[in-house]
């Protein structure tokens, strides 16, 4: 199975990415999928998406730009609310992927 | 760092009876301010983040906000506590067009940005959970809102 590449998106890189990663890390390895997960600020993204070809994006704040990447809102991943449902429709993405790689 | 310590009384206000999420701050602000958390610039810099990165989050039973900003604002760590008689709008985190309507409101000021993370596992224990939410909405004393966010474990030791 190859490594699934997530990029995690917050307003300044450090705080509310690292715990979306965290928590993304986590519900991976209870899945089994290998997945390796890189954080940067919002102000970046362009650069950060280009350089590592992500397979999804994982934000606390708004991206506004549409960088050909499923865009996944990682708020509920902080708030509690709605995290199963966000890892349903993750899932759903990877399940994709893998099948298609 | 022993984060039950960034809280205290001098830093909580409750049945905060306020027309908007700005006089909301500023009041947090001013216990910040005063309790020697925060230099005078950290009001304007909170409100200018705010703008940007807004910090609703839609929990259950009332919305809950994150106000905060860079720490060469800050003198020392601390948490102002916001419990509102009547709820004010935030924008929500990951949508600035989506209002959230928040009572509790958590003006955090923290003196190096890695401290982050810690402050925040500890508050999703308290906001990821509705009964806990619900019992400080009920508080009548600010010594009862330290004492249920003091025995709420951070939100990866669960």
């Amino acid at each position: 199975m190859r490594t699934i590449k997530i990029v995690v998106f917050c307003a300044t890189g450090i705080a509310t990415s690292t715990l979306a990663a965290m928590k993304l890390e986590k519900e991976f390895k209870r899945r089994g999928v290998p997945v390796k997960v890189f954080k940067g600020r919002v102000s970046d993204s362009t650069g950060l998406v280009r350089q590592v070809k992500p397979d999804l994006i994982v934000a606390t704040a708004v991206v506004k730009k549409d960088m050909g990447v499923p865009l996944f809102s990682g708020v509920p991943l902080l708030s509690g609310k709605g995290e199963q449902e966000l890892y349903t429709e993750i899932f759903k993405h990877v399940d994709k992927v893998l099948a298609g790689a | 760092m022993q984060i039950s310590n960034i809280f205290s009384e001098n830093l909580v206000a409750i049945d905060l009876e306020v027309p908007d999420k700005v006089s909301a701050i500023s009041t947090l602000a001013e216990l910040l301010y005063k309790n020697n958390n925060v230099k005078a610039t950290y009001l304007d810099a909170v409100l200018e983040r705010e703008k940007v990165f807004p910090t609703g989050l839609a929990v259950d039973p009332f919305g809950v906000a994150l106000p905060h900003t860079d720490s060469v604002h800050v003198k020392q760590t601390g948490i102002a506590v916001g419990i509102l008689s009547k709820s004010v709008q935030f924008q929500a985190m990951d949508a600035p067009d989506k209002a959230v309507e928040v009572k509790l409101i958590f003006l955090i000021a923290m003196k190096k940005s890695e401290m982050m993370v810690e402050i925040l596992q500890k508050l999703a224990g308290v906001f990821q959970q509705s009964q806990i939410l619900e019992n400080l909405g009920a508080v009548d004393d600010p010594a009862k809102v330290i004492q249920i966010i003091s025995s709420v474990n951070s939100e990866e030791e669960e």
